[in-house]
């Protein structure tokens, strides 16, 4: 009896719910109904890298099925942070003001950087059947847009190219720019200059002195990501249509370390925003004095 | 007999009430301050999936690789508890097993508690003019001395109003962690387990209010009766654990310790930017910051104007073009914070045993202290897609 007239409690209850509500619903048919799908916002794979050592290494990756379209500033980013042997450089990436994105110096509206299908990953290793965490990233399927920093030292891979007589590589091919330090010496660990190796007289400058970059992927150093790694170890490429590559690898060292692509060709003077060498450094706030919004 | 009687009238009256019942006004809501319920749960533990082994767990099912194969996520040993209410056991030949018994723990204190209240939008912390706000609070950041252990290596973290476990109280700091298994159809299992220590989100706060103009970033002319949001998130950890520990959680090798976790994230300010989230026609999810507008030539943009001079602080804010973006820039407009923090303090990857107990032991490995200081979202768009193979 009791269930009975609990039943027909809650019974009337939405049906007078209902009264007062039906108005406003619209029913949905079959036909629109087999429209709908599952929407599928996140996938999870996982995938083996023989490393360079013949140990193998296991990834776990989950991606966020997203577009990502924004403006934003970072007074300071700095990762790694420790003492490391050979390095006066306080950290493993060491940039003040990062800026994604800019605003139109015409329009004074954004230009967003955008990111596509952004992923958190794991690295595994066997340790005689024991499974390690050895490193961690996170990254995007796909970057592009505008990025501005005062890059005090890097440690990763940036992909540029170098047209030492800015002809488009007609006389002299563009070369492929490397990391350097003080001295001009190739280096990927906290390096503080960018150019050609051993030639810092008129090809090197200082990555604290850069004008934007356009970040876009290629095929060469693949995705944008930053990762940690307690070892040297490789990870695998992520093509522009998410589709991982683990054939194609990009080697890290231990610590933290950024991969940067910029797809860019460009000269030394155009890299540091030589005024008419065709770089130039995007205004980021409305209170940038090169956008004369204010006295 | 009489219970469900009483059950039946009482719903009929309450149909018959509804058309007494009058909407409130964003006016009339805006005018109705600190009403509100404080909760604090006291002796507070929670501990599901136990025994994995019997079946007791979760799974999530659903999702696929990219190349359209099935996986199967298994979550067990989700636990919410007070200090050390798990830990990592030495099996003396280079592994720990993890092992959890959640203690109890008091999630807000009766003079501090978590907060479900009705805010003003006048007042210039919440810069809503003319808003009702719906608030849900953590316990407030009651010292000052605290922030830094948000944005940090701040030495002493005792300044927030949830106290650390000692002698005397157990305190309101919270352990809290998991371990899940996700198994792809012809691929590895992987499991990886979470731990986190002792965790305070003193000063988080969500508030939402509704706006009939709102249009989002997109069409001007298609004003939706949006929800926006301001959240602040705030979390401080003194110790996090990841790991992989095998499918029974006795078998875990080294692991990422993290040693002083900060987070102090702003998503929207005020009605200046505010946050919004909103389904697209095609049944995705798009979140949005409202862009920053540009200044004008006649003065303040409207929408800033508006939020500004409405604001209780008017008569004290100075409100000239520049002194507005300069204030946002640096962020230091009255009542809101317009810039986010993160910090991982003296991260290694290490034996979780060993390293509990302090101090490193050769093959561990330093990754070194890292930070973001002053992050500031001009703008923001994520919109979902379908990504599953």
């Amino acid at each position: 009896m009791k269930r009975v007239l609990r039943s027909s409690a809650v019974a009337l209850f939405s049906l007078v719910l209902t009264s007062h509500v039906q108005a406003e619903l619209v029913p949905v048919d079959d036909m629109e109904l087999a429209d709908y799908s599952g929407q599928a916002i996140l996938a999870i794979d996982d995938y083996q890298v023989v490393q360079s050592d013949s140990s193998t290494t296991e990834f776990l990756r989950v991606t966020l099925g997203s577009v990502i379209e924004t403006n934003a500033t970072f007074d300071k980013v700095e990762l790694g942070k420790y003492d490391r042997a050979g390095s006066a450089a306080a950290a493993d990436i060491d940039i003040d003001n990062l800026s994604l994105g800019y605003i139109d110096p015409d329009t004074y509206e954004y230009v967003p950087f955008v990111l596509t299908d952004p992923y958190m990953e794991f690295a595994f290793s066997d340790n005689a059947g024991v499974r390690e965490v050895v490193g961690m990233r996170i990254g995007a399927g796909s970057a592009s847009g505008t990025l501005t920093a005062n890059i005090n030292s890097l440690t990763g891979n940036f992909e540029l190219l170098i047209d030492h007589d800015n002809d488009g590589g007609a006389t002299t091919p563009a070369v492929a720019a490397q990391l350097l330090d003080s001295t001009g010496a190739a280096t990927n660990i906290r390096a503080t200059h960018v150019g050609v190796a051993g030639d810092c007289t008129s090809n090197c400058v200082a990555l604290n002195n850069l004008a934007s970059l356009n970040i876009n992927d290629s095929a060469a150093v693949g995705d944008m990501f930053l990762s940690y790694q307690n070892i040297d170890m490789a990870w695998a490429k992520t093509l522009n249509d998410g589709t991982i590559d683990a054939n194609s690898l990009i080697e890290t060292v231990q610590g933290a370390f950024i991969n940067l692509p910029t797809g860019m060709t460009t000269t030394s003077d155009a890299l540091i925003g030589v005024p008419g060498a065709g770089g130039n450094i995007q205004s980021t706030r409305y209170t940038d004095a090169a956008l004369g919004l204010f006295p | 007999m009489k219970r469900p009687v009483a059950l039946l009238t009482s719903l009929l009256l309450s149909s018959l009430s509804i058309a007494d019942l009058a909407p409130m006004t964003d006016e009339d809501l805006s005018g109705v301050d600190g009403a509100g319920l404080g909760i604090v749960l006291e002796d507070y533990s929670y501990h599901a999936g136990a025994d994995a082994a019997a079946g007791s767990l979760f799974k999530i099912t659903g999702i696929k690789t990219s190349d359209g194969r099935d996986v199967e996520v298994n979550v067990d040993n989700i636990f919410i508890g007070g200090k050390d209410s798990a830990q990592f056991v030495d099996n003396g030949d280079g592994t720990s097993s993890f092992v959890v018994d959640p203690t109890t723990v008091n999630i807000g204190r009766l003079n501090n508690p978590l907060e479900i209240s009705q805010r003003d939008g006048d007042d210039i912390d919440v810069r809503a003019p003319n808003k009702g706000v719906l608030e849900i609070a953590m316990s407030d950041l009651a010292d000052p001395t605290a922030d830094p252990c948000l944005k940090s290596g701040a030495a002493n973290c005792n300044g927030f109003s949830s106290r650390a476990a000692d002698a005397s109280y157990q305190g309101e700091r919270i352990d809290f962690g998991l371990e899940l298994d996700a198994a792809i159809s012809g691929g590895d299992n992987t499991p990886l387990t979470l731990y986190v220590k002792e965790a305070v989100f003193d000063g988080s706060y969500i508030r939402l209010w509704g706006d009939e103009t709102a249009t989002g970033s997109e069409n001007s002319s298609d004003q939706r009766n949006l929800t926006l949001a301001n959240i602040r998130l705030n979390m401080y950890a003194p110790d996090i654990f990841i790991a992989s520990c095998g499918l029974d959680g006795t078998t875990c090798g080294d692991a990422v310790h993290i040693k002083h976790f900060g987070l102090d994230l702003i998503v929207g300010v005020g009605e200046i930017q505010p946050a919004m989230l909103s389904v697209t026609p095609d049944g995705n999810l798009k979140l949005e910051i409202e862009a920053l507008p540009a200044p004008t030539a006649t003065g303040l943009p409207t929408r800033i104007g508006t939020v500004l001079n409405d604001q209780s602080d008017s008569a004290t804010w100075a409100a000239t073009e520049r002194d507005f973006y300069d204030s946002y820039y640096n962020d230091t407009i009255p009542g809101v914070k317009t810039k986010s923090n993160f910090y991982i303090g003296d991260p290694t990857i290490a034996n979780p045993t060993f390293d509990t107990a302090g101090g490193l032991k050769v093959g561990d490995t330093y990754l070194g202290t890292s930070k973001i200081e002053g992050m500031q979202i001009q703008y923001l768009k994520m919109t979902t897609h379908d990504i599953g193979g």
